[in-house]
């Protein structure tokens, strides 16, 4: 479980878990306490896995969580093919 | 014929204790599913839990009864496969295995006979609020189903049905997690050839369907054939309402909902509460577009407590008889493994062996590791000890262990995504500790009451608790001390 940011919302304040490939990819996140929609840049806090604190604006041309990945992001064809919960 | 209300009403006939109501209203997507069952399970107990007054999302009373915790405890998931509950400890797993090699090939019935046909909802009436869907823990984003969808493969025409999670997203809509596993696989297949897929979620069955979905069998194989074999008789099927005889649908579950995955759309999903007892992240995933909705008139809407004992146990079962078959090739002195609760039925797996040759345990342990991948810290202990308990595990640790002799470190191999201690996506360190006693040299043996002296004092005949009255004349007591 390397590949993980933990991201705070600008609304409620609430910290969750992102996988990279949907930061990379520039998607908005969904807070799942308050329900909010909102841009990456948006978050006043992000923790990357290799334990950075930036503000969401730091990572504005997503070059800097690129960098900020102590890991690269897995391919969605991942060897991992016990990967399932079960 | 696999009826739910069958294997319910069995439960309360043998198990009366192991089943409980909740009357009134709870509402599962604002949590209050899971917070009876986290206080019965604080409490010590795993009991098949009732809901008879659920809400759906509309916030009224659903028509829907919801039953959860089914697979708790082990007794339970005996019963579902017609086995004794004495049988409930490696025994079933043996079952399991046994049943789980054959195949028993699915009958199509006309959908007159098929009871998930009673109620027909299709396009917009087909409205997932009408459902108790449950919201798990307070990260989830929503209230998810997590039961079976089934998927079919283009090229061989096999079914193949797996948990997985699916996220609410609206009344026509849900948000699908899936990792590179036998329906993923089915997917690409159809995204690469841009068509969507075929997905009949069985949301509610007999349990013998559920447990017959988490099979090894190799990919291509088909999941049908084999849930009739682990649950003993054909699985009878009838034509969908979307596709018709070109996608069948169990003809017995008591809620299908049928839809398609758009090839190459993805959406935000999670974070989810996965089976480690931790948060997966949020990620881009499938959707599914809801085509049909069919169940029987009676139908109970069916949940499992994920990242509890009710997701642990099944996880774990089917893996102990296939892991005792191949180790039983090179290890013939194994008798029993078990992947227990304390490892989240995934992660620690335990073994007795009835030691021959000192090197039998680390042989062992090897099978055990290059057999499920999820696996990472093997023990294993003399036939002595029951790896069916804890305690008895962690005493032969504590006995029998000097850890620079007996532990043994593998760095680099392939662990699981959700396991959170990972730090690496893909990797991980495994542990093997042997925990059995040498034979080339004496130890200590373990302290043992003789049993023929238990047998001749049953404590249901000598022991009075104390809230008890105390007997009179010659048989009391001397000390004159009596409750």
């Amino acid at each position: 479980m390397a590949q993980i940011f933990t991201v705070t919302c600008p609304s409620c304040g609430g910290g969750f878990p992102v996988h990279p490939e949907l930061w990379q990819a520039g998607y908005d996140l969904l807070c799942p306490f308050c329900g909010r929609t909102f841009a990456q840049e948006e978050s006043p806090l992000i923790v990357t896995g290799n334990g950075e604190r930036r503000p969401g604006t730091a990572y504005r041309d997503g070059s800097a969580a690129a960098s900020a990945s102590p890991v690269s992001p897995a391919p969605e064809a991942s060897p991992d093919a016990h990967a399932e919960s079960m | 014929m696999l009826d739910l209300r069958d294997f319910i009403r069995a439960v309360e006939a043998e198990q009366p204790d192991r089943v409980v109501h909740v009357d009134k209203p709870v509402d599962p997507a604002e949590f209050e599913v899971t917070a009876v069952l986290q206080q019965l399970e604080d409490a010590g107990r795993n009991p098949m839990a009732i809901f008879h007054r659920p809400k759906n999302l509309f916030g009224e009373v659903s028509r829907f009864p919801l039953v959860t915790n089914i697979y708790a405890e082990r007794e339970r998931c005996a019963q579902a496969l017609g086995l004794p509950i004495a049988q409930a400890k490696f025994p079933l797993s043996l079952e399991y295995g046994r049943r789980e090699l054959q195949r028993i090939p699915p009958t199509v019935v006309p959908r007159e006979e098929a009871p998930v046909k009673q109620v027909v909802q299709v396009g917009e009436a087909a409205d997932l609020r009408q459902f108790p869907i449950v919201r798990h823990h307070h990260m989830d984003p929503a209230p998810y189903i997590d039961m079976t969808p089934v998927m079919k493969d283009p090229d061989t025409g096999a079914y193949n049905a797996a948990y997985l999670r699916m996220m609410y997203k609206g009344p026509q809509k849900l948000g699908l997690h899936m990792s590179p596993r036998h329906n993923w696989q089915i997917t690409r297949k159809h995204e690469e050839r841009g068509l969507p897929t075929r997905v009949a979620i069985v949301v509610s069955h007999h349990p013998a369907f559920y447990l017959g979905t988490l099979n090894v069998a190799p990919f291509g194989d088909d999941d049908y054939e084999v849930i009739g074999s682990v649950a003993g008789q054909s699985l009878r099927v009838t034509a969908s309402e979307t596709w018709g005889d070109e996608f069948l649908v169990p003809a017995d579950a008591d809620i299908v909902i049928e839809g398609e995955i758009p090839p190459g759309v993805r959406e935000v999903e999670g974070p989810f509460g996965e089976f480690p007892g931790t948060y997966g992240p949020q990620r881009l995933r499938w959707i599914i577009d809801v085509k049909a909705i069919t169940f029987r008139e009676d139908a109970i809407y069916q949940d499992v407590f994920v990242g509890h004992a009710d997701d642990w146990i099944q996880g774990g079962l089917p893996k102990e008889a296939r892991i005792y078959n191949l180790i039983k090739g090179v290890v013939p002195s194994v008798t029993a493994v078990h992947l227990p609760t304390s490892g989240v039925c995934r992660l620690h797996c335990n073994v007795s062996i009835d030691k021959k040759v000192d090197g039998e345990s680390k042989q062992a342990a090897f099978v055990v590791l290059g057999a499920v991948d999820m696996i990472k810290h093997v023990f294993v202990v003399d036939a002595d000890v029951d790896v069916f308990d804890d305690r008895q595990v962690l005493w032969a640790i504590a006995t029998r262990v000097q850890a620079d002799q007996a532990v043994d470190i593998i760095r680099n191999a392939k662990g699981n995504t959700l396991d959170p201690s990972q730090t690496d996506p893909i990797m991980t360190t495994k542990m093997i500790v042997d925990a059995t006693k040498p034979v080339q040299r004496p130890f200590s043996e373990r302290i043992l009451v003789p049993k023929e002296a238990q047998a001749r004092v049953p404590i249901a005949d000598y022991v009075r608790e104390s809230s008890q009255p105390a007997p009179s004349g010659a048989e009391a007591s001397p000390t004159g001390v009596e409750a």
